[in-house]
Order: structure tokens, then sequence, then C-alpha cells
């Protein structure tokens, strides 16, 4: 048992013995590039020429590159002078963005073309030292050249490392690698950071040496997992947490005289105004938005309410614009020509894009880390304050902005998980393993148990895949449709099929191809302005007339053409479909409770308004302003039912066409969303009867008929909560789409087959029989069992809706029944939004059947 | 004539034939990747069988065409698909018609095992029953009466507020004089194409809106109007 911890904390150390061990040439080319060390590169530099694997988590700023590049430059150099630089690869880097391992790779090349020169003027021929680049975007011919003469640097993203783990080529040059450098790795808290994980574990397997894994991280939480997840189960990674430099600035803003002002539809223009007279401020805004819809129409409206202002100044960033636009954006930006950039979450990695004089944030950012990832794309100069605002627009974003600041300022981090043990990205590269050689089925396990992602995965989950893959789960035990064979005698794995390297090279990746309607005004105001893009299926099941919510406005659809479906904006009337889509980014657990804690505290000063005021502008640091409107809020709903918070479940019951219960449960969306499956489940199961739900970060609510909620209260318990929220879940959209994913994952449709890329219409009607083909099988299925798991865990957030059912049940949360005439001022919004799906009880016989007899009356009805 | 589930029964001078929609026997090799080989047949046999159950033996038994799915030389998931499904099909029929569908390109050396027939139409005491991916001359003679067509997969989502189910259906209405009965697949593993949402491939412009529907799920078959009036509700 071991007492001393794999992840300690690492000490900077003394500028002048770093300084000692760089090479004579590294070391005149930094001291007459940099007056110092920065303190980035005195926690990490050292360490790295020590050969230990370390965890960089620092501010976003520039001198990453260096803290984590500089030891290997030294080395490199060194031998370089010597001539004993051998043709190997001696250190890859891998980032989840392309542009930035491009911006890596200009950052690499410069100075190494610096210190060749500086070497050549003092008479010494350095060997040259190969960088090379090897994303989506690397040309064939390109490639080749890498082929014939090894780079030293390879840069890279995680799909093209793990297409290179499967080239005999490459492999060979990996044999000896000594430095691997993972950038971003909080933007891989996902299945892409899973993927990476296995592919470096399976890079480390082949290299006969264990190379240094260097991490590079923004500020995140908890970092001994970040360092867990990048060293892999055994290896000790030292934790290099550089404190952050100066606080930032950060103000709370809302447009108009008041808040209530604010929240009226029509004052779109007065956020305008607001903006317009903040970039007016600046030399280089940056405006993060939370969706790619919300970035477009603000670029069209400020460009249409200040003609001539801004055309050529402004531009919008997103994921989805072609490369060439982006690049373009991000020069333009660099060399100071634009005024103001729009981006809903593109420009948070590390891109370099220049100085940026004041970051704003339109609506709440959901989260402490991503608030500060933002903010601290201000400047990006090392000793530049980072400056920030925040932008309102309606109460409860105002409360929770209230509620952020607080923690920026107090730097509580949110906590942050990775997926473990997922079935379908462990598929993929069992698969590419086969492809690379016959392994022995234990060491193939031994291999992917060291990565953190799946350090808990048991020997049956393994097999399961192994089956899955081998074709076993056919009928009759036929060896079909297998993409590797196993033998059991012989314990070993294989590939099978003369194709398999073909299908697994073109459908690598773990990023799912949505087929997206893009959802365009088609008449009225705004005719020809996109506002998003929904779901083929979503498209599938509306009809002309239908009213749905997108990016948090309503629209009525009216018809659709090819990928393009046309809606009218402006609409008041309630949804009549669910709208299970959403861009919209979930409010982080840690601040959901915190807002709770925060309202309990308001509450016990309700009574004295002068008191409440004073304590919320130190609690939140805001101003006297902002303190006001937020105890209005509270005192508003106090009044009218009573103020929520993290020991009362307050339940608010009010009858429209349908019985509606109000939960507000202030835990974020992901919690939210298990709670509402599994409480309107058991109280559609009391009537066998569907029931709609809502979903918000703040609460969610029940709609239907006759709904028994002291019963439903009861019947849930720590026990049986998560069978209820899988039975729940078998027959939504939710899991169908999921499953349509991982079964892509897991090659089981495969996007590109014999060089056809499959159309995702064609990949939903595959999925959906797929489906329906494989629950015949097995319910056990690993492909569906990862998906569900990554429903409930990935997308929804089962552990912390299980610990607010566990308070429930200790007593700790008090559920509180309130009859109200309609919803409540903190309910508001969430029953506007509208419903996002529906937990369906009724057979679908009896639908039918039920909905004759309707159609029945109708008839008699126009007949009489 | 009658509705059994997906499957019409028609009944005249003593004689009894029943008509069986898309089966795509196959289909599932659609998905050869996917390293699911689930079969469909057991499915198909089992429904075939209480249809007959509720019909007693007939005379004839027409498929409307699309027996099998795939186009390329059939494998042994057709020939086995086959040899069940046309096993039940000789316990209950004397006859089997088979009109050919688009699909059934290598079809014919499946039925040399069987006495079916394979051809481009058949005609019935006026009924005329074709797969519907292509017009012919002689379903406009005046001995017909009625078309029955396959080919389209109709279905319909019915909708109430929130919720939404698709059903495969029956359309039935007139064109050019004639009495139209469009036939959804028999194949369960898909339900079909929304004719609320989607024009169905049929080479006839049929105005479907005030075509009548009918719903069904299992065995039950339920009308709802016209699909005009329906698509409005």
């Amino acid at each position: 048992m071991k007492s001393v911890s794999l992840h300690p904390p690492v000490v900077p150390m003394e500028s002048a013995y770093l300084r000692s061990q760089l090479h004579p040439l590294v070391r005149d080319w930094f001291f007459g590039r940099f007056k110092d060390f920065s303190l980035t590169q005195q926690y990490s530099v050292g360490r790295i020429w020590e050969r230990k694997h370390i965890l960089i988590s620092a501010p976003t700023g520039g001198t990453k590159t260096l803290s984590a590049f500089l030891s290997i430059l030294n080395y490199l150099v060194g031998l370089a002078e010597k001539h004993e630089l051998e043709d190997k690869i001696y250190a890859v880097y891998t980032s989840p963005l392309k542009a930035l391992s491009n911006d890596i790779f200009v950052n690499l090349e410069q100075p190494l073309a610096e210190i060749t020169a500086l070497a050549l003027s003092r008479g010494i021929t350095l060997q040259p030292i190969r960088v090379g680049l090897r994303t989506g975007d690397t040309s064939v011919s390109e490639r080749a050249k890498q082929a014939r003469k090894t780079p030293h640097i390879m840069v890279t993203t995680p799909e093209s490392l793990a297409i290179i783990l499967t080239t005999t080529v490459f492999i060979e040059n990996l044999r000896a690698l000594e430095f691997v450098i993972v950038d971003e790795i909080h933007a891989l808290m996902n299945k892409r950071g899973v993927f990476l994980s296995l592919a470096l574990e399976r890079l480390c397997h082949y290299s006969l040496i264990d190379p240094v894994r260097i991490g590079l991280s923004a500020t995140v939480a908890p970092l001994e997992t970040i360092a867990h997840f990048l060293g892999g189960e055994g290896r000790e990674v030292g934790i290099a947490a550089v404190p952050l430099l100066k606080d930032i600035e950060i103000r709370l803003l809302y447009p108009g005289a008041s808040i209530l002002d604010a929240e009226e539809a029509g004052t779109q223009t007065g956020v305008h105004a607001l903006l317009d007279e903040l970039i007016g401020t600046n030399r280089t805004t940056l405006i993060f938005t939370n969706t790619r819809s919300a970035t477009e129409k603000l670029v069209h409206h400020l460009e249409q309410q200040f003609p001539g202002k801004y055309s050529g100044f402004i531009g919008a960033h997103h994921s989805s614009m072609s490369k060439e636009m982006r690049f373009s954006i991000e020069e333009r930006l660099r060399k100071g020509e634009l005024k103001v950039i729009v981006s809903s979450t593109s420009l948070e990695l590390g891109i370099d894009i220049g100085s940026i004089d004041l970051v704003i944030l339109l609506r709440s950012p959901k989260a402490v880390s991503r608030a500060l990832q933002r903010i601290g794309r201000a400047g990006h100069q090392l000793h530049a304050h980072p400056r920030g605002v925040l932008v309102v627009m309606d109460r409860d974003d105002l409360v929770e902005c209230a509620v952020l600041m607080k923690e920026m300022v107090e730097k509580t981090i949110d906590k942050t998980r990775v997926p473990e043990n997922a079935l379908d990205v462990l598929a993929q590269h069992i698969y590419g393993m086969a492809i690379g050689k016959i392994w022995d089925a234990d060491e193939m396990l031994r291999v992917i148990r060291k990565s953190y992602c799946y350090r808990t995965l048991t020997k049956d989950d393994f097999q399961s895949v192994v089956s899955y893959l081998a074709g076993d789960y056919a009928l009759e035990h036929r060896h079909v449709y297998a993409k590797i064979w196993y033998d059991e005698q012989t314990n070993q794995i294989g590939k099978k099929g003369k194709l398999a390297r073909v299908i697994y090279l073109t459908n690598i990746g773990t990023i799912p191809t949505e087929g997206f309607i893009e959802v365009v005004i088609g008449a009225g105001e705004g005719k020809g302005v996109p506002v998003g893009k929904i779901d083929e299926g979503f498209l599938e099941r509306m009809k002309r007339g239908d009213i749905f919510v997108l990016g948090g406005q309503k629209y009525q659809f009216l018809h659709s053409k090819g990928m393009k479906a046309f809606v009218r904006a402006g609409v008041t009337k309630n949804p009549t479909i669910p709208s299970w889509f959403s861009e919209q980014l979930p409010l982080s657990y840690d601040t959901a409770c915190a807002i709770g804690r925060f309202r309990r505290l308001v509450k016990e000063r309700i009574k004295d308004s002068v008191k409440a005021i004073v304590f919320i502008q130190a609690y939140c640091y805001c101003s006297k302003a902002v303190a006001t409107e937020i105890y209005a809020y509270f005192l508003a709903q106090e009044r009218f039912a009573a103020l929520p918070h993290d020991e009362t479940l307050l339940i608010e019951r009010f009858k429209e066409e349908k019985d509606f219960a109000v939960f507000h449960s202030c835990y974020g969306r992901r919690v939210n969303e298990v709670l509402a499956r599994v409480y309107a489940y058991a109280a559609g199961r009391l009537r066998m009867r569907d029931v709609e739900i809502g979903v918000h970060d703040h609460g969610f609510f029940l709609a239907g008929e006759d709904l028994d909620i002291d019963r439903v209260l009861k019947q849930i318990t720590v026990k049986n909560m998560k069978e209820l929220l899988l039975e729940a879940l078998e027959k939504t959209d939710v899991l169908k789409r999921r499953f349509r994913h991982c079964a892509a994952r897991s090659l089981m449709i495969l996007r590109t087959y014999k060089g056809r890329e499959k159309s995702v219409g064609k990949q939903q009607v595959h999925s959906e029989f797929l489906l329906h083909a494989v629950r015949k099988i097995s319910s056990d299925f690993p492909i569906l069992r990862e998906a569900r798991r990554e429903v409930i865990e990935d997308f929804m957030d089962v552990e912390h809706a299980l610990a607010v059912v566990k308070r429930i049940e200790q007593g700790t949360l008090k559920p509180q029944t309130v009859r109200t005439p309609f919803v409540s001022p903190f309910g508001l919004q969430l029953y506007l939004q509208g419903k996002s799906d529906i937990i369906s009880l009724e057979h679908k016989l009896s639908f039918l059947k039920r909905m004759h007899q309707l159609h029945q009356q109708t008839i008699e009805r126009k007949g009489a | 004539m009658k509705f059994i589930g997906k499957s019409i029964l028609l009944e005249e001078g003593g004689e009894k034939v029943i008509v069986i929609g898309d089966l795509h026997i196959g289909y599932e090799q659609g998905i050869h990747q996917a390293g699911v080989a689930t079969s469909f047949i057991m499915d198909t046999c089992t429904e075939l069988e209480s249809i007959f159950k509720e019909t007693g033996r007939v005379t004839t038994c027409v498929l409307l065409g699309d027996v099998i799915h795939r186009f390329t030389k059939a494998g042994n998931d057709e020939w086995r698909g086959v040899r069940a499904v046309f096993a039940v099909l000789q316990m209950y029929s004397k006859e089997i018609i088979v009109v050919r569908g688009n699909h059934d390109v290598s079809l014919a050396p499946l039925l040399r095992e069987f006495t079916a027939c394979l051809i481009d139409s058949w005609t019935w005491q006026g009924y005329c029953c074709v797969h519907g991916d292509k017009d012919l001359p002689l379903i406009h003679t005046s001995e017909v009466h009625t078309w029955i067509i396959g080919h389209g997969h109709p279905a319909f989502r019915l909708r109430d507020g929130a919720k939404s189910e698709l059903y495969k259906c029956f359309l039935t209405g007139t064109y050019q004089k004639k009495h139209i009965i469009l036939v959804p697949s028999f194949f369960s593993g898909v339900v079909g194409t929304n004719v609320g949402q989607y024009v169905l491939p049929y080479p006839w412009k049929f105005h479907l809106e005030t075509f009548e529907v009918y719903l069904i799920e299992q065995t039950d078959v339920l009308p709802f109007g016209t699909l005009g009036t329906l698509i409005k509700e």
C-alpha cells in the first residue's frame, strides 16, 4: 500500500540552476530573446531535463510552448552539434486542435531556425533538426516525405497519432521515443481524451524506453485526476500548479436601467448598445457567446444596427467555419486589424490571437474554469491584467454570474472528470492494435489497463468487446462480419480481412457526424438569417406550424427543402414539440450547488433588505445595483411561493391543460436530466400514461395527467434509481442518438466503406435498424451498454443525481410542495423553455387505439 | 376485400387470395460490417403463420415484389430466408405468385426450388397486383378495376402533442378511374416512409391527401379518415 503520492507537487527551480543546464547555443539564443525564465518555465524546464513526468497547469500564456519544449530542444541541439542525431522520432506533441498544432509547428521552426543561424555565425554547423506536422490536413506528398526523412519532433493530433501507430514505417521510428507532450489536456476530458490515453499507452508499449510525459493544462480541478490521466497507472507525475499571476479584473453588467428591462424580448437593442459602448473603449474586444447561432446573430445585428461602423472590422469564429475562413480571421486578429471578434467556444483554446484588450462573456459561461479560460485570453502577454466583463440579460443569469464571479475571485474551480471504461473507443483501439500485429489477449488487456480511463476495466467487458469484434454476436454462432479473430486455444487476437487497415484509417476518430439541417428564417423579419442547426431526426418529427425552441428562442416551422428548414421567428405561443436538441452548455454541478447555498444565506436575511443587499455585495464582490436586483428577485420568489435553496426541494404544483410539477432542484442540467426522467417515469408508471418533461440548469418540470408526486418521491431510492433511469431511457431519442455515435465509434456503422461516404441520413436509418437488431440479440450487447453509460455518465450526471436522492432519503434535503396559481418567478424561464422530452409509457398499440377513439369522436361531433 | 394485419385478403368465387407486401429478405446484410448478424426471418415467418391461422388455406398467395433486398448475387442468408418463408407459404397456399420488384434482380434462381411464378403483374377478378416501381400498359385496361401496389413502404407518424409514433399503413383511393390500394412493406425491421412528410416513389401522381389511411399495429388495422385531414389534425 503506497503511502507516497504518485502525483506530488512540483516546486519552481532557481533561474541560475536552469541557466547552467542549457547548452551554450540554446542559452545564448534564449537570453537573446528573453530577459529571464518565466514562472511556468521555472516550474517545468528542470524537471523535464531530469526526465521526470510532469503536468503543467498554468494560465493561458505565451510561454507554455517553450516550457514544454525548451529542455527537449536543449537535448536535441546538444546531439545536433555532435552530429549524433539519429533518424528517429525523439518527441511527439499532440493537441486536440489542428490549428493549435499548426501554431506549435511554427513556434518550433522559428527558434530552431534562429539557433541554427546563431550556430552558423559561430562557425558551427548543426545537424538539421526536423519538425514534422501530421494532421488530417497533411498532404500525401508531405506524408511520403516524412516516411522518407523521419522528423525528430512530430506534431500531431490524437487521431493522426493512432493512425501512425498502425504504420510500420513510423512504428520503427518510435521505438526509442523519449518525450511525449499532451497539450490542452483540459479540453480532453471526454471521449477524445479517452482515445488519446489509449493511443499513448500503445505508443509507450512500442517504445523500448518509457518516454517522459509532459502535460499542459489550463486551470482545472482536480489536478491529481488530470495527472493520473496523463501518466496512466503506476507512473509518478509531478504537478506543477503555476499560481495565477494576477487577479483578473471582472465586472458584471446588464443593459438598461434594470434587469427586468433587459429581460423584455425587444431589448436586444439594449444589449447591442451596451456592447457597442464597451467595444468603443477598447482596441480589440473578444466576445464569447455560448452557441454558434448566437455568434452569427450577434455579428449580424451589430453590423445592422451600426451600419458602416463594424463592417470589415468584425469577425465571427466558430468550429463550423471553413479552415480558410478561420485562418484568415485569426491572421487578421494577430495583425490587429479587427476591432471585435465574436466566438462561441472555438477561441477558448490557446491559439495565438495577438493581444486582446477586453473579453466579454455574453450570458453565463456556466463554469468557473471556462470563465477563467476565456477571460485569460485577454492580454495574452505575460504580465498583463486580463480584463473581463460578464453581460447578462435575465435574472437567472444575473444570479448565476454573480456566484460565478465569487468563485472566480476565490479561485474555486469546478471539478471535471473523464469518461471511464468507454467500450466503443476500446473497440476502435483493439481493432487498431490487431491491425498492427498479433497479440496475446492478456498482454493486450494489460496495456489497455495502463490507461487511467481503463484501469478498472473488467475482463468480462474486455472479452465482450473482443467477442463483438470477432463477430460472435451472431445467431447460430456464425463467425461472420468479424473484424478480428480470437483464438481461444492460443488466447491470441489478430486482424481479419484485407480491408482492415483501410476501413480503420477511414473511420477513425471519436467525433460523431451529425446530420445537420440548417435552420433559416423563411419569412418575416430576418428572412434568410440562419439561426442554428437541428438534427435530421428532429426534422422528421416536425410538421408545418410546430413551434420549437432553438438557442433559447422560439420558432415556428414552415417547411423544409433539402438540408434546410425554414422557420418564422418572433413566436410567442408555447412550443408544441419537445426540443431535446440543445446547443446550450450545462451549468457545472459545483456552481449550481453554490447557488443553492447562496440562496439559503440570502433567505436567512431576507426580511432586512439593507442587511441582505450589503451581504450580497460582499459575498459576490458585486456592485450595489447588482446586489439590489438580486435581492428583489429573491424577495419576489419568496413572496410568491418560497425561496428554494440547498436544504429545501421546492415543488410547485399548478394546473393548465396538464398537471404541472416544477421541481426547483438547482443542480445543473446534467443532474436534472436524470432526476426529471426518473421522476417522470415513476409518475407515468402509476397511470401508464406518458409524462412530458422540461429540463433546465435550475430545475425541471413534469407535465402529465394526475401526477402523484408524493408517492413518486417515496418510490425513488438510491437503490433503484439507476435501474429506473435505464428503463426510462430505453425508448428515448437521446439513447438512440448516442447509440448511433457509439456504433460509429466502434465501427459497427462505417462512415466510409470502399471509398464511398455514407450520408448521415443513411447512417440514421441503419442505426435505427441496428438498434432494433441489437436489442433482439441481447440487451447486454457491449455497444448498447456503452451508449447507456455514455448517456447517464457523460451526457447526464447520474453520480450527483444519486447524491441528491440520497440527501432526500436521509432528510438533509426536504421536499416542500406548494400550490401556485401559475408558475413562480424562479420557474418562469424553465416553463417558457418548454418540454425537452417525453417519457413514453403508453404502448404503441394503446396509443393507436386511443387516437382512433379521439378521431371517431371528432367525426361524430362534426356530423352532429 | 379485407385487411389482415399488414396483408390483404381477397375472396371471390370460392377462391381466396392473400397479398403480402415487400419482404426484403437479406436486408440485414445491408449493415454487414456491423458485426451483428440477427435475422428477421423468424419474425416474418411467425407473422405469416398468424395470418394464415386467421385466413385458413388460400388458393393463391401473391408477393408484391422486393422479396429479396440485395442486388448482388444471392448469398446464404437469401437462400435460407427464401426457403423458410416459402416453406410457410407452401403449407397454406396452393399457388404462389411473385410479382417482380426492382430489388428482385437475383431472385429467379432461388425460386426454382419452388413452384412459384415470377411475373411483372398478376391480374385476378379485376384486381391487378404490381410492384409499383414502374407503370405497365396492361394495368390501364378496362378489365382492371383495382391496382394493388407495394414498393412505397407507406407509413404515417401519428402525433398527439409531444408524443408521436410511426405506423405502417394502407392507403386507398382512386386514380384515373381505378381503385388504388397502397400496401405497406411486410418486413418488420423498418417501419416505412412517413407519407405525412415525404413523397413516395411511385411513378404515378396520386393525390394522396384524398386517400383513406388505415394505420396498422400488430393485428389491428384502424381507419383514420383521409390523409389530408389527418395531416391537419
